[in-house]
């Protein structure tokens, strides 16, 4: 890893129209990811973590409004001509899903549908085809690969088919690879392989990886640094292990202590009072004011700024001072 | 927290085989074999946890318990009944004395129904209350034992949020004053501080109403947080019984499919990363043709001749403690430390006032 930035995301906002209003699902959040850094996005249903992974890949349906810069190697990919952007996703920058079935062709053979990635991008190979798609079946680990090539997705476990989905990636060598809940579908056994092959390629290549994960687990296991996100803002950023060890924001102190360790005779687990907002009208100020027990009349009113804790770790939260 | 010291569920060499349509002649004797062969007991009281993942036959098992479905063969002892005996008219008069909680509240919410409705029919079904005032009292009770009211009544599924729907299906669950509980990953679908909403809720039920539990998980996190006694599950069988607080908790676990399982709570605190982590290999293989000898050793990196001919039982290693495995002493050498270190891990991060 060296501390250059790969991808930078500069106050961005994602607002989507809808029947009853406009959601405004992401206000205004900044976030870096360096070359060879595993950055984590956590945070639970609806907090926005999705929508950030589809906006740097303009993957967003039609009723959004996206602001903001999003700067990979320097070029803003908000302002790119879609034959430009098409050059980049999929090659440059990769993007695995939860559910591998959906963005796999059930009709075409796995051999099929990976050989296209070399087509389409134009890859330059140094043998057939063919044998480039099994050299990357092998480096998944996928078992038996020259049989594999002509399967379909459906003969494929859920655990062989996230490998493929990884391996047709891997063909573009992307610098940066947006995996979103890769393994939440998948049995905890099957989840470690899948997490350790992405750590293992990661070093191979030298490559990227935001995961999006509403799992402290795979954070914990994965990520350099993680953004904890609350209703399309980020409360907390910071090395991972600052982050679970001395957690500064209330929401992100409540959800550490929401997680069942320990025993139930031991100790009960703490409750965040109240829901998620609605967010065509979402709570002025910090958003998270409503459902904190700290909150002053300041939370209310004005957008916490990033305060820092030490070298990386910033907190956007008033009851740590800041102007 | 055991209350009284006997057992209130039997269940003896209980076998479920699903006969699945092979070749093109339809069903030709080849069987799924969800659950194989499995005995246990429930105690008054407690939580009793069942672990596995997708296909190991934990949900067939809780809906054989429940008699929801036949069993193939075996018996289930419900406080001393013969489950499998009862007549349809006997079998109905003893559901009142249970009940269920799924995974997807909104799968399993009649979402053409009022909460009132939702509420009113296990009341119906089973005659209980005489009037109609009665039975409504008994559910503003119920709703407000949940953490919902009054104002929920006449409201439907769909206006009520993924916690609150299944706070709805619990007091549907508890409101015939039930003594068991099934509960089929009730907490699966949720978000983490939801989550311990809905657990904090079933502890606090659980004490109230002195009700005993099998919670259905796979979630190793939520299991050895909930229960008072595990169960694991591979492929049909059970592979291991222990006690939660006193081995589970601290680590102590003899068959290298549990330790593995255990291995996969994350490192919270991220000291404990390891590049070189302990992953079990492979995938489950298919309960159609499960392995011979013990299903596990195609995935075991211990396994031995002994182990691809030969069955292990399921026996008692230590008071209360069972192992279906030939080799205990391997793991306890080669995973258990590791485990113990895991859990330990965790009661750092705990103490650390986090």
């Amino acid at each position: 890893m060296n501390n250059e930035i790969l991808l930078k995301i500069e106050d961005l906002y994602v607002n989507f129209r809808t029947d009853e209003g406009i959601a405004k699902v992401i206000d205004g959040i900044s976030l870096s990811i360096r070359y060879g850094e595993v950055l984590a996005l956590m945070g639970e249903t609806g907090c926005g973590k999705s929508t950030v992974a589809k906006s740097i890949l303009r993957l967003l349906p039609k009723n959004a409004e996206v602001r903001g810069k999003i700067l990979f190697k320097g070029t803003n990919l908000l302002d790119l001509p879609e034959s430009e952007l098409r050059k980049i996703r999929g090659k440059e920058i990769g993007m695995i899903f939860q559910e591998p079935l959906t963005a796999l062709n059930p009709v075409f053979t796995i051999g099929n549908q990976m050989s296209e990635m070399f087509k389409i991008h134009k890859l330059r190979i140094k043998r057939t085809i063919q044998e480039e798609v099994i050299e990357l079946l092998k480096n998944v680990r996928i078992p038996d690969p020259q049989r594999r090539y002509y399967s379909y997705p459906f003969e494929l476990s859920g655990g062989m088919r996230q490998r493929v989905m990884i391996a047709m990636m891997l063909a573009g060598r992307p610098s940066l690879l947006i995996a979103d809940e890769p393994t939440s579908a998948l049995d905890v056994t099957i989840q470690a392989q899948i997490l350790k092959l992405l750590m293992d390629l990661r070093n191979k290549y030298n490559m990227s990886i935001l995961i999006i994960t509403h799992d402290p687990g795979v954070v914990a296991e994965m990520a350099d640094r993680v953004a904890i996100m609350y209703a399309g803002q980020i409360a907390e950023v910071g090395p991972v292990r600052d982050i679970f060890l001395n957690p500064q924001h209330p929401y992100t102190r409540g959800l550490l202590r929401a997680l069942p360790l320990g025993h139930k005779e031991e100790r009960e687990l703490e409750n965040i009072p109240g829901r998620v907002p609605n967010l065509i009208n979402p709570p002025p100020g910090c958003r998270f004011h409503p459902r904190c027990p700290y909150a002053m009349e300041r939370c209310r009113k004005v957008k916490p700024k990033p305060v820092v804790i030490s070298d990386e770790h910033y907190v956007f939260c008033h009851l740590l001072g800041g102007e | 927290m055991i209350l009284v010291r006997d057992d209130l569920i039997i269940v003896k060499d209980l076998k479920k085989y699903f006969p699945i349509r092979a070749g093109l002649f339809g069903t030709k004797g080849v069987f799924v074999r969800a659950v194989d062969g499995v005995s246990l007991t429930i105690k008054r009281g407690e939580t009793f946890g069942l672990a596995g993942e997708s296909g190991c036959g934990k949900s067939t098992f809780a809906r054989l318990l429940l008699r929801l479905i036949e069993p193939t063969a075996g018996k289930v002892l419900f406080d001393g009944i013969d489950l499998f005996s009862l007549s349809k008219k006997e079998l109905r008069k003893l559901r009142r004395r249970m009940g269920i909680v799924f995974q997807d509240p909104k799968s399993s919410l009649n979402p053409r129904m009022t909460i009132y409705n939702i509420l009113k029919r296990p009341l119906e079904i089973h005659g209980i209350g005489s009037s109609k005032e009665e039975r409504l009292n008994m559910i503003i009770e119920i709703l407000e034992k949940v953490g919902l009211g009054e104002e929920h009544l006449n409201r439907y599924p769909h206006e009520l949020s993924g916690g609150q729907q299944q706070r709805v299906s619990i007091a549907r669950a508890i409101i015939t004053k039930p003594d068991f509980v099934v509960l089929d990953e009730p907490t699966s679908a949720l978000d983490i501080s939801v989550q311990a909403q809905i657990l904090n809720l079933l502890v606090k039920l659980q004490r109230e109403f002195k009700l005993t539990y099998l919670f259905i998980t796979h979630n190793l996190m939520v299991l050895q947080y909930i229960s008072d006694r595990v169960g694991i599950m591979y492929l049909g069988k059970v592979v291991e019984i222990m006690n939660t607080r006193d081995e589970l908790n601290l680590g102590k676990v003899y068959h290298p499919y549990t330790a593995f399982l255990m291995l996969s709570i994350p490192a919270v605190d991220i000291r404990e990363r390891r590049r070189d982590k302990i992953i079990v290999p492979g995938e489950v293989p298919s309960s159609i043709n499960p392995p011979t000898g013990c299903r596990f050793h195609p995935r075991c990196p211990f396994a031995k001749e002994e182990c691809k001919s030969k069955e292990p039982p399921l026996l008692e290693i230590r008071r209360g403690h069972y192992v279906a495995c030939h080799f205990p002493s391997i793991t306890e050498e080669k995973l258990t430390p590791y485990v113990e270190e895991r859990m330990e891990s965790i009661r750092r991060l705990l103490r650390g006032g986090s």
